[in-house]
């Protein structure tokens, strides 16, 4: 694309973010009544939905029950009007199918499922608008409505997308910075422990950098987590006071 | 939807309240629940508007793009709708569960605005015979609480306020025609929707009826009235709903309530849309943060 | 071990060490030598004899599902003359969000003349049935033994 620079003499992205800086995260808990623990998360322009439902018995076929742990199901669902042309199936297809798999693997390494044997929890993720980085919006969007709905984790879970352009790794990528053929990075962390969760690579990038590109996911993963924390502990601190607990 | 269980205590008193006029929560037969609408909540759609009634809570999405016409009406140009139920409303509804309920509503309101006086498919015609535009209307419903196409219907509306189409030039050269689509996004056009209906469900719960029923309303409830109204009372879609069976006369007072709810429900909810529209940018986009 | 300052805890925070005066209660696991939350709520600590039990209090009641040897409150729903079927509606003191599926079979009715047991004069629908989860069949349906040790099986 002509004039499109994805990074800039001066050190500037498309959207006058530094390679290091995060999109403006805002989310909220609580955001339904009927679900069992819900959540809300914009980053940048990507907003995500989530929904918690669970620990319940197992729905539909019974030969998936494992007598051990808990089923993670999940949906990742697009709102047909979440993105620039308009999608006509907001499910189903491979690309939805591809992203429930990876959610599924991701949390039921974060979800302590031993706790809840032969019971089924299921984490629905609508995306209302896609602007880049949507697994990792999903996945953000999902721990706080798992912790929410009060299921015990192991830690938070925070995902990251990181891409390099220009000998520069950038954190954070939005749409743009997507489709514009540079190698991209997304990783999910446990941030306490620093242990990567899930990890997938698209495009072209040199070993050498690889590293450096990962370590960036990985500290995006960590910053993330802070601003999660902080509104977490918020929500808590707000209901406590409305339940009157503070002793 | 959740099937909430009622005993039969607890439907002869919901029975009673509504032949007083009170009901459950202390609403009149012809009362709607805290409705709060915001418009423009999805920035790379053409309009957006959000509604939440109660526990419903309804997400819609318009998006205008090029085509052909329809062959039936060629210099007209065509809306379309298509509802998604998202799992985050209920489990049951993930995968393919949602479609049923999904298929009701959308054809209802394909229904509604298929009159020729409340949608003047017209002003979406950009050159006579070969393009115009369509207009798709995509609605998510988030949460159920009772009374989804009333809900959906006022997002609808709500979103069809907001949208602004790019104005197209057409330029006639050598018997080549050239569509130019503005990049401006301030030279738009707004649509003309003042007649668009809104859909009003009246559920007969014992010998009266009552207006937006809520969940254990609904399951008291054994038939039910669907109609589209417009703002001048005008009745452009009816169906009747369920597995009981009315009488003529109570169709005769449900419609008449249906009229007189319709109208005044469209009023406000204008209103309300041009009372957000006043305030402008000095409001701040909420969305679901709130 | 002193009380933590901070009160509001997050999954995956450090509360403290592990040793044999701390007992990790609700809300909490141990790993590595340390106690760790696992839910975000208030952080309680009880003592009971020398022993400290750390527990994470939230705002919603406990998730918690049915397991063996748990006392669960049961509806019945079906009474059949080999079994009826319930569904659990709480474990010990906690309220399920969503019922689970239980079956009592007319062999753990009670512990002497198992054959002689009459189904249909033990049970009717509707009847709240306080029982013992005994096992996990194959078709996942819990087996719940009405037959406790302590006192005979109260239907209400």
């Amino acid at each position: 694309m002509a004039g499109l620079e994805l990074l800039s003499d001066q050190g500037f992205r498309i959207d006058g973010r530094r390679p290091h800086e995060l999109r403006k995260i805002q989310c909220r808990l609580g955001v339904f009544n009927q679900a069992d623990g819900s959540a809300y998360i914009e980053q940048g322009n990507t907003k995500v939905l989530a929904a918690v439902y669970g620990p319940h018995e197992i729905r539909g076929s019974r030969s998936k029950v494992l007598h051990d742990k808990v089923l993670v199901n999940c949906q990742y669902s697009m709102a047909t009007f979440s993105t620039g042309e308009r999608k006509r199936r907001p499910r189903g297809d491979r690309k939805s199918q591809e992203m429930t798999m990876h959610l599924q693997q991701t949390f039921d390494a974060a979800i302590q499922t031993s706790l809840y044997p032969r019971s089924q929890i299921d984490i629905f993720v609508e995306v209302l608008q896609s602007d880049g980085g949507n697994y990792c919006a999903s996945v953000n969007a999902s721990t706080l409505a798992l912790i929410d709905a009060g299921i015990a984790l192991r830690d938070y879970v925070c995902a990251c997308s990181s891409s390099f352009v220009n000998d520069t790794p950038l954190t954070d990528i939005n749409y743009l910075e997507e489709s514009s053929g540079s190698p991209e990075i997304i990783a999910a962390t446990l941030p306490k422990s620093e242990q990567i969760v899930f990890l997938e690579m698209n495009g072209r990038l040199h070993e050498d950098n690889l590293s450096r590109v990962t370590d960036m996911a990985v500290k995006g993963c960590k910053d993330i987590h802070d601003i999660l924390d902080q509104v977490v502990r918020d929500h808590v601190s707000e209901v406590s006071t409305v339940h009157g607990w503070e002793n | 939807m959740v099937d909430v269980q009622l005993s039969d205590a607890e439907k002869v008193f919901i029975l009673h309240g509504v032949q007083d006029n009170c009901r459950e929560d202390g609403r009149g037969c012809e009362d709607y629940r805290h409705l709060e609408i915001e418009t423009s909540v999805m920035s790379n759609t053409n309009g957006s508007a959000r509604v939440r009634l109660a526990n419903t809570d309804i997400l819609v999405g318009v998006k205008a793009e090029l085509g052909t016409p329809s062959p039936e009406k060629l210099n007209k140009g065509r809306i379309e709708f298509f509802v998604d139920c998202s799992a985050n409303a209920t489990p049951e509804f993930e995968g393919r569960g949602g479609e049923d309920l999904a298929t009701d509503i959308s054809n209802m309101l394909y229904r509604a605005y298929d009159c020729p006086n409340c949608f003047d498919l017209q002003q979406l015609c950009v050159i006579p015979d070969q393009q115009c535009w369509i207009l798709y209307v995509d609605i998510l419903l988030l949460e159920c609480g009772g009374n989804l196409f009333d809900a959906t219907s006022l997002a609808v509306k709500a979103a069809l306020f907001n949208t602004s189409i790019p104005t197209v030039t057409v330029t006639k050269d050598e018997g080549v025609v050239d569509l130019e689509i503005s990049d401006d996004p301030y030279d738009v056009q707004r649509l003309d929707m003042k007649s668009s209906p809104c859909i009003v469900t009246l559920s007969k719960v014992g010998h009266s009826h009552v207006v937006d029923a809520s969940q254990k309303e609904e399951c008291c409830t054994l038939a039910r009235l669907i109609m589209g109204v417009t703002e001048k009372g005008t009745i452009t879609a009816l169906k009747k709903e369920g597995s009981g069976s009315l009488d003529p006369t109570s169709i005769e007072d449900m419609m008449e309530t249906g009229r007189r709810v319709g109208e005044s429900l469209n009023k406000c909810l204008m209103d309300a849309l041009a009372e957000e529209e006043r305030q402008g940018t000095k409001k701040k986009s909420l969305g679901f943060l709130r | 071990m002193s009380a933590p300052m901070e009160k509001v805890c997050v999954p995956g925070q450090r509360i403290c060490r592990h040793d044999e005066k701390v007992v990790s209660g609700n809300g909490t696991y141990t790993r590595s030598g340390f106690v760790y939350a696992s839910l975000a709520g208030y952080l309680t600590t009880k003592s009971d004899k020398d022993q400290v039990i750390i527990e994470v209090k939230t705002d919603t009641e406990l998730n918690i599902v049915p397991t063996v040897d748990a006392v669960v409150t049961t509806r019945v729903t079906n009474v059949n003359p080999r079994f009826c079927k319930c569904s659990i509606l709480s474990v010990g003191g906690i309220t399920l969000k969503e019922p689970f599926r239980g079956l009592i079979r007319k062999e753990d009715v009670r512990a002497t003349e198992k054959d002689k047991v009459e189904m249909y004069k033990c049970f009717r629908p509707g009847d709240i049935v306080v029982a013992r989860v005994v096992s996990f069949s194959s078709e996942y349906r819990r087996h719940n033994s009405s037959f406790l040790r302590k006192s005979n099986f109260l239907t209400i």
